[in-house]
């Protein structure tokens, strides 16, 4: 029997191999020597995340070629998630610079830490290039698994491992979900590949008419398994206690990408495979976005832990994103839907990564994360205060600021939707999230200092804080470009 | 009622005998073993269907892999100390009945519901049996059609490996005994940001009542310090009071 | 037809049993030979001429011992735990072909109990079953050294079962096939290479897979010195602690019968089954089994036994990566030979 072989077209898969060369030698260098890696391993995972940054540059985004047969993807959609992942990736890396460098935590190895957290870049780059429902899971699994181990780095510390396992068994049950609502995808269309079913359903589906039971079983579980992965109310239950209990770099980097895979499986799942069914699923995420954001902001009042509010905050945004999501209307040219959650990922990374690498500042100085902890810190520290209240007042949307423009395009497609009571929402929303992003301002710059304060330098982090804030008080005023490149997925997705 | 009927109900029934038997079993070692035996009627069944290789792999992975592992697990931990699953708690029950009564019409939904399209798979009997047998055409669709699903599989499964690894190697000696000597960690996780460690407790003195001298009242050798311990007399040197 | 097929297949399976079961009370007298003969002593030589009828003797008096079960055991388990381990063991026979088809009484015989196409799987897939027998009898005793000795034997027999497989990859990829037929067809090919003629034996081909097989196969069985399950220095014999008379004799059996099916499985599988020098035959294949059950001995009198962490420690740092290197190798090896590299 003759042997068929098959060779992928490497140059598309140039930036996520650099990911993993990137990987593989922080392990081989940890192998060998402890000693050397603990010194390289940080500027080793920065450059080669900068390095699968700039060779995204080499590949032509524009043609949409497919290589594996159609398994893998090299088109818009994919650039833009890639692109947001590694952002995260490299900002990531920077908070966690003073966490594992001060040796506060015993038995964290370094290089374990980073390559961990590189798979779970690497894995929401393979969401977002996914061309078939396998490898689209397997991506999300990775994204996801590397961060269950993440979640209880610190392992001393029950609250850490808590979180993790809370995490960890409703991630399973979410995938088990998600396997089963695939595996009803594929026994109705008889295919995994993602444009061949939205091609079978455009046939047997007619716009208007009720839709054949099964299908919707389908529709369903996927929702339900895709809405544990991004946090979206029902399904938030564990975000609270992961996001509290994880290492504080670990909180920032998980409250970014796995989101950003999870957001980029519901795009290609729903808007590329689902199209035809886009009237019921629009419908329902409009609900499920309405509930997150109430929820999510409605709680995050009630919290006196920094973390645990971002927690919540963080549902919250999951409820502005999936908004954006319920704007789709025919996946055409001028449809800003998937656009503006694009851009919404984007702006999120920064501010809210910088919110937690505040934190993670904080305690390396010695204070803890609820809100007594910053009071005064104006005083104390005015550079830091600064930059905590410019990602505060980001996240809650103030005009120039970056967060502001992802809420505005998110509201403008739906407005263009005409889906204005999500638009509303939105707002309303935003009016109440003051209460609580306002309240760590006043407590940080109108209340008397407390607890004890030890000085230490932490260059890296101090970097990572500095160019997230720039980019968040100046990235909203040159947003154009990213805005243009996130625009371009209608010819992704269709 | 041709034989293959009769040989598919009767594995049919022992598998889901074996599946009852997990949920009803006490003793979760037999459980497991329910559960062993519901894997390998649904390996015959597969081979019923001449599907030779899953059949296998079913048996080496699920029973001869995974279940060993539950095994392995549950007999480290002693039956008494495992939470109770049987208590008579009906909103439970109630609720594993629903769930379970649901699943199981989706399955059956999933039996009689047919293809949208209608249109059969590629895979017939006259291209199974060019390609020569059902393993062949496995082998050849998972690495040629499948080839980056493979690939990505291996490296989520390296991705757990390391994970496992992190959490589970113990600490080094060195980070233990820092651990220790730190009186406050501070931390990043914990809300306050200090951790009190543990300190173990102190060992108790002969004269607490706790500790019993051994042998001919000879007193137990317990130093709190190495000064001490070199007090006490060496084995066979008795000292004469 | 079909009925005629299975009633001649079962018949064979038949013969084969006895056979096995024969084999397997004189593996016990070989071996204890064998081992006196090497340790200078003079071994079991009262009953029978040359002590021939000591198998005889040792099985009436375990059948005539007393079956205990300790009070604190798990009953049903632990009574049918040894079966399984008993039973399972000669299962992996039957798919090892003895030669070439028999014609007898106008009767197509093959001399292979079942041509199963996934052959070499199947013989794995029943090592992994085989484990239960160990671990249940060890859970089942209600004893903590049957435990210990039952979690010991388990993580070994995974790990080892794990190289087992991976060093036949090798042959697979050579081969193309999991059947033992067709690796036997592709070993009764002729290697000619510049004046030498050599049979195309997967020792040659594949000799460090030969090696890793070979290895894993003695730890897989639980025989020395990768008996540790049974190391009566430390374990008070481990699993079987509690088992007594003919109970206790079934792992015994279940150890030599695994013995001999793994010795004719390496025979067929590395140096060429039935296949010999001036006439195929059954015989061959049982001189080449034989040589490999007196290595079985031979390794019992000479090594001592591994220590745990020794153990593991050889089947994951070393044993597994040199598999995964043959794999690798033999893979660039097989696509260099049909020119895709």
């Amino acid at each position: 029997m003759p042997l068929r072989l098959v060779a992928p077209e490497w140059s598309l898969l140039v930036p996520p191999l650099i990911v993993l060369g990137t990987i593989v030698l922080l392990l081989a260098i940890d192998a060998v020597s402890e000693r050397a890696a603990r010194k390289t391993a940080l500027p080793l995972a920065l450059v080669g995340q900068l390095l699968a940054l700039v060779s995204l540059a080499t590949v032509d985004w524009g043609q949409g070629a497919t290589t594996f047969g159609v398994s893998y993807r090299a088109d818009w959609f994919a650039l833009v998630v890639s692109l947001i992942a590694l952002v995260s990736g490299i900002l990531s890396v920077l908070v966690s610079a003073g966490y594992t460098e001060s040796g506060l935590e015993p038995g964290v190895g370094l290089a374990e830490y980073l390559a961990l957290l590189l798979f779970s870049v690497f894995g929401t780059m393979v969401v977002g290039a996914a061309g078939d429902l396998i490898v689209l899971l397997l991506g999300l699994e990775m994204s996801a698994v590397a961060v269950y181990a993440l979640t209880a780095f610190a392992r001393r510390r029950l609250t850490s491992v808590e979180g993790a396992l809370k995490y960890f068994l409703l991630g399973a049950f979410a995938s088990a979900i998600l396997i089963y609502g695939m595996a009803w995808v594929y026994g109705l269309t008889g295919s995994i590949v993602l444009s061949d079913i939205a091609h079978t359903l455009r046939t047997v589906v007619t716009p208007g008419q009720p839709l054949d039971p099964a299908l919707l079983l389908a529709l369903l579980l996927l929702a339900v398994g895709l809405g544990f992965k991004i946090a979206a109310v029902p399904f938030h239950m564990w975000t609270p206690d992961a996001y509290q209990g994880a290492p504080t770099p670990v909180s920032a980097y998980m409250s970014v990408v796995p989101k950003v895979a999870g957001f980029a499986a519901v795009a290609r799942v729903l808007v590329q495979a689902l199209q035809p069914l886009s009237d019921q699923w629009a419908g329902l995420l409009g609900i499920l976005a309405l509930i997150t954001m109430v929820y999510g902001n409605v709680v995050a009042i009630a919290q006196r832990d920094l973390k645990r509010m971002l927690g919540y905050s963080a549902i919250g945004h999951t409820g502005y994103m999936l908004a954006g999501l319920a704007a789709f209307t025919n996946g055409l040219a001028g449809d800003r839907s998937v656009g503006s959650v694009l851009f919404y990922l984007f702006a999120y990374a920064f501010m809210n990564i910088g919110a937690f690498g505040v934190i993670a500042w904080l305690q390396e100085r010695g204070l803890g994360t609820t809100l007594d902890d910053v009071a005064g810190l104006a005083g104390r520290a005015p550079l830091a205060a600064l930059t905590m209240a410019i990602f505060m007042l980001s996240l809650m949307g103030m005009p120039p600021l970056l967060g502001f423009y992802a809420k505005y395009y998110v509201i403008l497609a739906l407005i263009e939707a005409g889906q204005l009571w999500l638009a509303v929402a939105i707002v309303v929303m935003s009016a109440v999230s003051a209460f609580f992003y306002l309240r760590v301002v006043t407590q940080m710059y109108f209340q008397e200092p407390g607890g004890t304060w030890r000085p230490v330098r932490t260059p890296l982090l101090g970097l990572g804080l500095t160019l997230m804030a720039v980019a968040t008080l100046a990235l909203g005023l040159v947003s154009g470009p990213i805005l243009e490149l996130a625009q371009h997925w209608p010819a992704a997705l269709t | 009622m041709s034989l293959q009927v009769l040989i598919f109900s009767l594995l049919a029934c022992v598998s889901i005998l074996g599946a009852l038997g997990v949920v009803i079993a006490r003793n979760p070692v037999h459980s497991a073993i329910g559960l062993v035996l519901s894997f390998l009627n649904v390996a015959a069944i597969y081979l019923i269907a001449r599907a030779e290789f899953l059949a296998v792999v079913q048996v080496i992975v699920y029973a001869g892999a995974v279940i060993v592992l539950v095994v392995f697990v549950t007999m480290l931990v002693h039956p008494d100390d495992l939470p109770e699953f049987h208590g008579r708690r009906p909103l439970r029950i109630v609720t594993g009945l629903v769930l379970g009564v649901a699943l199981l019409l989706e399955v059956a939904a999933a039996v009689l519901t047919r293809s949208l399209s209608g249109a059969p798979g590629p895979w017939t009997d006259e291209a199974v049996a060019a390609v020569g047998g059902n393993t062949q055409a496995l082998g050849q669709t998972l690495y040629s059609d499948y080839m980056l699903a493979i690939q990505l599989t291996a490296l989520l499964l390296l991705a757990a490996t390391i994970g496992a690894i992190v959490l589970a190697r113990p600490e080094a000696v060195s980070e233990r005994v820092a651990a220790a000597r730190r009186t406050l960690t501070i931390s990043l996780a914990h809300p306050r940001g200090l951790d009190q460690p543990e300190r173990p407790p102190a060992l108790p003195r002969p004269s607490d009542g706790q500790v019993k001298p051994a042998g001919s009242g000879r007193p137990i050798v317990l130093a709190r310090s190495a000064n001490e311990f070199t007090e006490q007399p060496a084995w066979g040197e008795w000292r004469t009071p | 037809m079909d009925w005629q097929r299975l009633l001649v297949s079962y018949f064979v399976g038949f013969v084969l049993l006895n056979v096995l079961l024969g084999l397997m009370a004189y593996m016990t007298w070989f071996e204890r030979r064998v081992l006196a003969r090497m340790q200078h002593r003079v071994g079991p030589n009262r009953t029978g001429p040359f002590g021939l009828l000591q198998p005889i003797a040792d099985g009436i008096k375990l059948l005539a011992k007393e079956d205990i079960v300790p009070a604190n055991a798990d009953r049903l388990v632990f009574l049918v735990a040894p079966l399984l381990s008993f039973a399972l063991a000669p299962l992996g026979a039957a798919v090892i072909p003895f030669g070439e088809s028999l014609h007898l009484f106008g009767l197509e015989i093959p001399l292979l109990v079942a041509d199963i196409n996934v052959a070499v799987l199947y013989v794995l897939a029943l090592g992994s079953i085989g484990v239960y027998g160990i671990i249940l009898g060890g859970y089942a005793s209600g004893n903590r050294y049957s435990l210990l000795g039952a979690l010991r034997s388990t993580a070994q027999v995974i790990s080892y079962e794990l190289v087992l497989g991976l060093s036949l990859v090798g042959v697979f990829i050579l081969a193309g096939s999991f059947s033992l037929q067709d690796i036997l067809r592709e070993q009764q090919r002729v290697l000619v290479i510049g004046p030498l003629t050599l049979p195309n034996w997967y020792i040659l081909s594949q000799p460090l897979a030969f090696a890793l097989f070979l290895i894993a196969a003695v730890a897989e069985t639980n025989r020395a010195p990768f008996d540790l399950p049974e190391a009566e220095t430390e374990l008070v014999a481990g699993y079987f602690t509690e088992y007594s008379g003919f109970r206790f004799s079934f792992y015994f059996l279940a150890e030599y019968i695994n013995m001999i099916v793994v010795s004719l499985l390496a025979g067929t599988l590395f140096v060429g089954g039935i296949d010999g020098p001036f006439a195929d035959g059954v015989w061959w294949l049982a001189l080449k089994a034989l040589f490999f059950l007196f290595f079985y001995v031979w390794l019992r009198a000479t090594l001592p036994r591994f220590r745990y962490d020794q153990l593991m420690g050889l089947a994951w740092k070393v044993l597994l990566p040199l598999a995964l290197l043959n794999i690798g190798l033999t893979g660039l090896v097989r696509l260099w030979g049909i020119g895709a590299l």
